[in-house]
C-alpha cells in the first residue's frame, strides 16, 4: 500500500431524514428545516468505509487507535438529495516518536466527495488516525 | 464582524442518550461509546464521547453563528475525550474577515477551560438568512 492508492470507492444518496437525524444528534437548531447538511455530515457518508478502513484495510488495533485529527475542506455544502460518488484515498502513512517517547503510527486519509449529477468535488475530508503504542520495526 | 457577535454557546449536560443518539445517527457503533461494561473493560471509567460527536457540537455552533453551508473549511484536533456529565461550551477565540468570509480560531471546553477540541474554520458570511 502506498501514498495514492485508492482504499475504497462507494456512492451516497443523501436523504433529508437522515440529515435531519444527524442534524439532531450533533444539537444544530437547524435540524429538520435545512436543505444544508451539518458540516461534519460527511461521518455519516462514510462510517461503513472507516469501519472497514481501520480494521480490514489498515489492519490497526481498535484499542490502541484515536481519531486524532479531522479536517473538511467545501467546494459547495452537501443538500439533502445530492447523490455522491467517494473515492477514498491514502494520503500518510508514518510511523513517528510521540512526546513521551513512545512510537505512534500516524494514517492520513482523504476522502473526496463528487456530485454525481455535476461532477463537479463538492467536499474533500481529511482523517488521522493515530495508533499508539507501536513496535519498532 | 466582531468577536461579541459570536457568542459562547453552552451545550446542555452531555447524556447516555446523546451517545446513543449520535451512534444511530453516524453509523459509528463502536461499543467504547454506548457499552459500559466494554468500556470498563477497556480501561475507561464510563462510555466514551465520540470525538466526532464533539466536533460535531463544535460545527453545529458555526452554523448558529453564520447559517447553515456557510462552513467553507473546518479543521479539528482531538484533545481529551468528552463523558456522560460533561458541559460542553463552544466558544472563538479569534475572527478575522477575509475576501470569501472569515477565517475563525475556535474550542470546545468542559467547565471553564478545560480544552476538548482546538479547530480552525473558514465560513462564508452571506448565508445566514438562508434555509
Amino acid at each position: 500500500m502506498k501514498i495514492g492508492d485508492i482504499l475504497g470507492e462507494w456512492d451516497f444518496n443523501v436523504e433529508a431524514g437522515k440529515v435531519a437525524e444527524f442534524g439532531r444528534a450533533v444539537h444544530d437548531i437547524h435540524a429538520g428545516k435545512s436543505e444544508f447538511a451539518p458540516p461534519t455530515f460527511p461521518v455519516v457518508v462514510s462510517a461503513d468505509f472507516v469501519e472497514r478502513l481501520v480494521v480490514e484495510i489498515l489492519g490497526l488495533d481498535r484499542k490502541r487507535t484515536v481519531h486524532g485529527e479531522q479536517g473538511y475542506e467545501y467546494f459547495e455544502p452537501i443538500r439533502v438529495g445530492d447523490k455522491l460518488h467517494c473515492i477514498a484515498r491514502l494520503a500518510g502513512d508514518e510511523v513517528k516518536t510521540g512526546t513521551r517517547g513512545g512510537q505512534m503510527r500516524v494514517v492520513t486519509t482523504e476522502v473526496d466527495y463528487v456530485s454525481v449529477s455535476t461532477g463537479k468535488l463538492v467536499c474533500r475530508d481529511m482523517t488521522k488516525s493515530i495508533e499508539t503504542g507501536v513496535v519498532p520495526a | 464582524m466582531k468577536i461579541e457577535q459570536v457568542q459562547p454557546i453552552t451545550f446542555a449536560a452531555l447524556t447516555r442518550t446523546d451517545l446513543v443518539r449520535y451512534a444511530g445517527a453516524s453509523g459509528d457503533f463502536n461499543p467504547l461509546h454506548h457499552d459500559a461494561e466494554f468500556a470498563e473493560a477497556s480501561g475507561l471509567k464510563d462510555v466514551m464521547g465520540h470525538g466526532m460527536l464533539s466536533a460535531g457540537l463544535l460545527a453545529s455552533a458555526l452554523t448558529k453563528w453564520f447559517g447553515p453551508g456557510s462552513v467553507l473549511r473546518f479543521k479539528t484536533r482531538f484533545r481529551s475525550p468528552v463523558w456522560p456529565g460533561d458541559v460542553l461550551t463552544a466558544r472563538c477565540l479569534s475572527i478575522v474577515t477575509n475576501p470569501e468570509g472569515a477565517h475563525l480560531v475556535l474550542e470546545l471546553i468542559r467547565g471553564a477551560d478545560d480544552v476538548v477540541l482546538t479547530a480552525t474554520a473558514s465560513v462564508r458570511l452571506d448565508m445566514g438568512n438562508k434555509r
